[in-house]
């Protein structure tokens, strides 16, 4: 059984941002994130994980694999609730740039939006 | 959606289905290396020294992005936890149905000597504690129940317990010879002998019935024709009444 969940960013919209750069992905990439995911929501402690990392602005946080050499880094929060992570955007880094370059930003600027009740989070099936 | 009905949608597509397996594989067993060494409270350096390789290899083999793992690295680790590694292929169904119901106490193993303790040989021989429970349950105290001849019902041939006559001799016999009872069927066919009249009678024994605790009537019948049977000893004849009538 999972112990965590993963929610995903939609729009004000109704549209999911992150099936949306899921989407865009190749097919390894994608079933790489799949089992990332999965193999998150089975470990009680993230914490020394290398598929994860806090990056300590405001607790947003990075779901961090390699594929093809490329660094993916899909950012979030936890929450809501407990043993939920939410993830705000999808990115990839090269070096020390973020594709897209303002990512971390973005993440903390919808969720600050979703606060005001601009956009919604719905459950991600792994 | 169902984690399962959503990954076999997803295994639909066959480019999917190959990045998937090998997702499973190259990140799935850093993935189980690293609750083995948090169920043994091992540091990559006991598991490294255990497996006769460098503290660097294992490192790399806890490494989900690595993904160059060789079979021999695979099998010395296997070697330092003192467990089985089995490569197989499956079907997809599978491990889609394996990947639905991923737990991290379903990537923990158990080392050989942990096991050891508690498993039991897929064919246990027979041990003193079965000998025991078979001594008990063909025990003196249940036989003098039911080897008395008062609780003998010879017209259903069942004696006290409701066991048959027949499975009660040969109950009997085992318990005598010491044996286990073997299954036999309630009705031992031996070879019919013809009579005189070119019919046949049985014999009375073949039933697994002692002739002393037969009825005489059903014994000594050896042709019924109609209206008449015939005894080896004189004739009986319906009456009127349709009673039977000893000649």
């Amino acid at each position: 059984m999972a112990l965590w969940k993963f929610m995903d960013f939609h729009s004000e919209a109704d549209n999911n941002l992150i099936e949306a750069w899921y989407s865009k992905l190749d097919v390894q990439t994608r079933a790489d994130f799949d089992t990332t995911l999965k193999n998150l929501s089975i470990a009680p402690d993230w914490r020394g994980m290398k598929e994860f990392k806090h990056l300590g602005r405001k607790g947003l946080c990075e779901i961090r694999f390699r594929t093809a050499n490329v660094q993916y880094r899909p950012a979030g929060f936890f929450g809501p609730g407990e043993h939920t992570f939410s993830i705000y955007v999808g990115a990839k880094k090269k070096q020390r740039v973020y594709d897209p370059p303002d990512a971390l930003e973005l993440a903390i600027k919808r969720r600050d939006g979703l606060k005001q009740g601009k956009g919604s989070l719905r459950d991600r099936v792994l | 959606m169902t984690v399962f009905s959503k990954i076999w949608e997803k295994l639909q597509d066959k480019a999917y289905r190959e990045a998937f397996v090998a997702s499973q594989l190259k990140r799935g067993l850093p993935t189980q290396l690293r609750v083995m060494l948090k169920d043994r409270h091992w540091t990559q350096g006991d598991l490294a020294q255990r497996s006769g390789l460098k503290q660097g290899a294992i490192s790399r083999a806890s490494d989900p992005d690595y993904g160059n793992l060789t079979i021999n690295t695979i099998l010395k680790i296997a070697s330092g936890f003192d467990v089985a590694y089995v490569g197989r292929f499956v079907p997809f169904s599978d491990l889609a149905r394996w990947y639905s119901d991923l737990s991290e106490s379903a990537l923990s193993v158990s080392s050989f000597s942990d096991e050891s303790g508690f498993i039991q040989p897929r064919y246990p021989q027979v041990s003193v504690a079965s000998e025991s429970a078979r001594s008990s349950l063909y025990s003196p105290a249940v036989m003098s129940k039911t080897d008395d001849p008062r609780l003998t019902d010879l017209t259903t041939n069942r004696v006290g317990g409701g066991m048959t006559l027949m499975r009660f001799q040969q109950t009997a016999r085992c318990n005598a010879a010491g044996g286990i009872p073997k299954r036999e069927p309630m009705v031992e066919r031996t070879p019919l002998a013809p009579n005189r009249r070119g019919s046949v009678a049985e014999n009375s024994t073949a039933t697994g019935i002692t002739p002393s605790l037969v009825p005489r009537s059903s014994a000594s019948v050896i042709s019924i024709k109609s209206g008449t049977a015939r005894y080896r000893k004189g004739t009986i004849t319906k009456s009127s009444g349709g009673r039977l009538r000893h000649a």
